[in-house]
């Protein structure tokens, strides 16, 4: 096994973290949403805080360092559009996701465990689903870009 | 774009959605289960079904689907070792979903999630899905190396790491049941 197959292997395991991490948290979302159990949906939102600090940011930070190391390593050009596209992506979707998201998420949450449910809490829940599913998209469509690398 | 690179995507895409959210499952289910309500352990074990139906059902489905065309698209050979391991590892993980991760979870419902029997249910069932995903990420580790008979020590490292994680995740289960046979009324 080569260095190069190494960082590949945890680039992709990380990705898998990060990306399908996400699109689980929309189902828990969805299915918390659904209950209409304000205690649930608080409940997720802080779940969802604990998972993000676990698990989300420590396997984005792996995906950014091996992409480096990668790209260093397999002697590839910093200017190809793959790679450009994919760090303004994780830039784009680590600063959306994890500095403001995250936050949102989990101050709705405990507002609906104070307040309980009302119109506006709800609404709010789903223009920030909304919104992770946005990013989910961004990251999907950085992952084409990967495997397919236009311009080469 | 080529259908090799098309299918490749596909591929990716649906392993990251399927393992991405098995390992999500698992960290969640041990947050909530930190908390300590088996209440909502038991709501958190009842998503499991939906989860499997939803979401990691179609998506492994798919894995193999992508795989098979990219074998035939990619004109690789059948024989080569990470393809044997990954295809014997896929149905292995299939059947143990099929024959005993199934059943068990339809258990609970019967032992009672919130009874003791029910939480050693859920503990048996979180430990089988955990096992289950190691070997899932061996087939990632063996898509990405794939490697040969050639590559005697990176094989070797893996099946010891896959060992040693299989033996700490059996651990709370050997627990249990010394704990419940020490704890069972002599025989008279």
């Amino acid at each position: 096994m080569t260095s190069y197959e190494l960082w590949l292997f945890l680039h992709i395991s990380a990705a898998v973290l990060w990306i399908g991490g996400a699109v689980a948290v929309q189902v828990f979302g969805a299915l918390a949403n659904a209950s209409g159990d304000p205690t649930r949906s608080a409940a997720f939102g802080k779940d969802t805080r604990v998972m993000v600090r676990l698990v989300f940011v420590p396997s984005s930070l792996v995906v950014l360092v091996t992409g480096i190391l990668l790209v260093s390593d397999g002697n590839w050009d910093w200017g190809e559009w793959f790679i450009v596209l994919g760090l303004v992506g994780w830039a784009a979707v680590a600063l959306a996701a994890f500095g403001y998201l995250t936050r949102a998420l989990g101050s709705v949450g405990k507002r609906m465990a104070i307040e309980g449910p009302s119109p506006a809490l709800g609404a709010e829940m789903k223009r920030l689903i909304l919104v992770a599913r946005i990013l989910i998209v961004v990251l999907f469509a950085i992952v084409f870009v990967m495997v397919v690398k236009p311009g080469l | 774009m080529t259908w090799y690179e098309f299918f490749l995507f596909v591929h990716i895409t649906a392993a990251v959605i399927w393992l991405g959210g098995a390992f999500t499952f698992q960290m969640y289910g041990a947050v909530v289960r930190r908390g300590g309500d088996p209440g909502e352990i038991a709501v958190f074990a009842g998503r499991a079904g939906h989860l499997s139906e939803r979401m990691f059902v179609p998506a492994s489905l798919t894995v193999i689907l992508a795989g098979i065309a990219l074998m035939i698209n990619g004109n690789w050979d059948w024989d080569q070792l990470w393809v044997i391991f990954a295809l014997v590892i896929f149905a292995a993980s299939f059947l143990t979903g099929v024959l005993v991760i199934s059943p068990m979870a339809k258990r609970i419902p019967d032992a009672g999630p919130t009874t003791p029997a029910g939480q050693a249910l859920i503990e048996r069932l979180f430990t089988i899905l955990r096992i289950d995903l190691c070997f899932m990420y061996a087939i990632v580790f063996a898509m990405v190396v794939k490697p040969t008979t050639d590559d005697g020590w990176t094989i070797a490292i893996a099946v010891a790491l896959l060992i040693v994680l299989t033996l700490v995740f059996l651990r709370p289960l050997f627990t249990q049941a010394s704990r419940s046979t020490s704890s069972a009324p002599p025989a008279t």
